[in-house]
């Protein structure tokens, strides 16, 4: 029978998750002399986890750095019931959260991406624009010591990286080649990856592993870009901290959260802030979890959009096999170059807004062996093991296709009625489906990257028009808009409804971009956190 | 965690192994790499969660013709078949001396050189991209 802690210990700001935007926010509300406590319920990584051996690393991609939870199964991690969508959500539960396993592609939204409703007829406008966002986009480049390129065409001008971008290796050459040819857009690569030493971090080495951790210390994870920092102004991390419900006064303002150790005992950590920053599963599992006699549907939902409105990039691949050798297990891991060229809505297509395509390599022979799982026994094994092995590794490019999914209110997060988490705890269901202008602008796009791949001199290819396992960015479950009736938070991040809680992670995005979202997430927590630090006089807290 | 794999585990092991993973294309078979002695062993301590199903398909198989076996195996329990092939191609493809034919380097650090940083300038391939100039459109501001 678990026994329940009532903490003396009161935080100003409690801040439940410690990924990208619950890490940049204790940051920075510390520094402000906040007294922070963050909950997590992973640990620190400890650099010795990391693989950096090639074959164990291969092996164990596939189960311990496997970013789908479900299979990952650690104790840090809860079961999620995909039986009901086209592609698994991933991530990864630490101190980082899933910067840990990211690849750091650093990318900011485009203007158009804030206004699909008024300029496309599609999904909802934000209530901020680009130029809100902009100062921190440029904070955070700094912070995460990005590597890029200024004077993108794809991109309004601004601050340039604090980095020169990574070499963009023969896998981007040979890739750009082809998109000359064909007068398409391309651009070296852009990653919160250094170039060379910054801050204490090392230089990329391309190893090619960011996407089970990197073993360099080279990429930017949050575990080393913040919280040094946040522990140095005395923010607190308790780790292993499992939160099952945020609690409520009954003036209906957030006065803390409930969370169980790794031990089963519940304790109650008392707040005059909360902030929740779990991502686009997690924040409203959380919220769907924390119901009261105030508020029987769940904290923050007089609106009935906790939960939906889900977006996870679906993302297609075309790969090209070419006879040279593109040492194309090399990293950095998942970009060389990418592509705006098909980003804007053409409404000639046949469907609105676009995608962001990226070139990128193949990665090493047992990654390659397994994107083989599925096809007929004779395809992979036998004879044609060795034709495939050697076909594929270190001659192959792959355009990934992060594609734009719009809000679609019954794509959705809600509670499992019968799965639980380890501590009992009901478990997520998502409902996750890709819609007609989704599957059209995929197909658009895969024959696109056709096309570019032919022109860069590929003589086969192949190509996956949805992959399963590509629910990277998860995204629009709690969004923010003026309207109460349609929105969960404010555009500050601030709920409706309980004026002393905050949600900063991506459930708050309002459509998804076709691109990476986490320099849009970290924006946006900073941006929240300097509101509390300026506002902190007017906001009414539990006492 | 290994102990129970007798020796003629082993054996049926890498006859299975041998079809999955033949000698051709200028490469070694299975057995010829002999991935049932330490590389399967390596494989079961990264992964022990396999073990109980590399147990179950190798005593189903016991006895039977194994190209039949494991095309029934394929068409009837893909679960199994999985764990099988996954280990199998795991504890071949690990192998330096497989590394070395493939002409496959590893996931070792290769920090790059001046000469690559910026070598799309040198010789004008980024070009016909500035030159095409801006692409994104306007928001509402």
């Amino acid at each position: 029978m678990p026994t329940f802690n009532k903490s003396k210990n009161r935080a100003e700001v409690l801040v439940i998750g410690a990924g990208a935007s619950g890490s940049i926010a204790s940051r920075y509300l510390a520094e402000s002399g906040f007294k922070v406590i963050c909950l997590e319920q992973g640990d620190f990584v400890h650099q010795n986890e990391y693989y950096t051996n090639s074959s164990g690393w291969e092996v164990m991609q596939q189960s311990r750095w496997h970013p789908n939870p479900n299979i990952r199964g650690l104790a840090s991690d809860y079961p999620i019931n995909t039986d009901f969508t086209d592609v698994n959500p991933l991530m990864y539960n630490a101190v980082g959260g899933s910067t840990i396993i990211y690849a750091a592609h650093w990318h900011r939204f485009t203007p158009s991406d804030f206004c699909t409703k008024s300029l496309d007829g599609v999904g909802e406008d934000w209530p901020i624009k680009y130029k809100d966002l902009a100062p921190f986009y440029d904070h955070l480049d700094i912070d995460m010591g990005v590597s890029g390129l200024a004077g993108d065409p794809a991109f309004p001008p601004g601050s340039p990286p604090p980095l020169p971008p990574l070499p963009i290796g023969k896998v981007g050459r040979k890739a750009a080649e082809g998109m000359n040819k064909l007068g398409w857009h391309w651009w070296p690569g852009s990653q919160a990856i250094p170039s060379s030493f910054y801050r204490g971090r090392s230089k990329c080495t391309r190893r090619g592993m960011c996407m089970s951790g990197c073993p360099e210390e080279a990429k930017a994870t949050m575990d080393k870009t913040h919280w040094p920092d946040a522990l140095k102004f005395g923010a607190q991390i308790i780790t292993g901290a499992r939160v099952r419900k945020i609690t409520c006064d009954a003036k209906g303002l957030a006065s803390g959260a409930i969370y169980i150790d790794r031990k089963g005992i519940e304790h109650h950590q008392s707040a005059e802030i909360v902030l929740v920053c779990c991502n686009g599963i997690g924040t409203p599992r959380l919220l769907l979890n924390s119901t009261s006699r105030k508020f029987p549907d769940g904290l923050a939902n007089s609106s009935g959009m906790v939960g939906r409105n889900l977006m996870m990039h679906p993302f297609a691949a075309v790969v090209g096999y070419f006879d040279d050798n593109l040492d194309s297990w090399q990293g950095p891991n998942g970009l060389n170059i990418y592509s705006m060229e098909f980003y804007e809505t053409d409404q000639n297509r046949g469907f609105v807004r676009g995608a962001r395509w990226s070139a990128q390599g193949t990665g090493g022979p047992l990654g390659l062996r397994s994107s083989m799982d599925g096809r007929p026994i004779d395809d992979v094994w036998g004879k044609a093991f060795h034709q495939n092995t050697r076909k594929r590794l270190g001659k192959s490019i792959e355009w990934g296709i992060v594609a734009e999914d719009l809000p679609e209110y019954e794509n959705k997060v809600d509670l499992d009625p019968n799965l639980k988490d380890s501590d009992g705890i009901p478990a997520p269901r998502i409902k996750y489906r890709n819609s007609e202008n989704t599957k059209k602008l995929i197909s658009f796009h895969v024959a696109r990257a056709k096309e570019a791949l032919q022109a860069s001199g590929a003589y086969e290819l192949s190509s996956t028009e949805l992959m399963t396992d590509s629910g990277w960015h998860l995204l629009g479950t709690c969004r923010m808009g003026n309207d109460p009736q349609k929105s969960v938070v404010d555009s500050w991040c601030r709920s409706h409804d309980v004026p002393n809680l905050f949600i900063v992670d991506g459930s708050t995005f309002v459509t998804s971009s076709g691109v990476n979202p986490t320099a849009t997430i970290g924006a946006i927590s900073l941006r929240t956190a300097l509101f509390i630090i300026e506002n902190r006089s007017q906001i009414e807290c539990s006492m | 965690m290994t102990e129970n794999l007798t020796d003629d585990y082993r054996e049926n092991f890498v006859k299975l192994a041998d079809i999955l993973i033949p000698e051709a294309e200028g490469m070694p078979s299975a057995s010829q790499m002999h991935i049932q002695n330490d590389p399967l062993d390596q494989i079961l301590k990264l992964r022990p969660e396999l073990r109980d199903d590399l147990l179950r398909v190798l005593n189903l198989g016991c006895g039977k013709d194994p190209n039949l076996f494991l095309k029934e195996l394929y068409e009837s329990d893909s679960a199994a078949f999985d764990s099988l092939s996954n280990i199998a191609s795991a504890a071949y493809l690990i192998q330096p001396k497989v590394h070395r034919l493939l002409k496959y380097s590893g996931q070792v650090a290769r920090p790059s050189h001046d000469s690559e940083e910026n070598d799309y300038f040198r010789d004008g391939l980024l070009q016909p991209v500035i030159d095409r100039g801006r692409r994104y459109r306007e928001g509402l501001d």
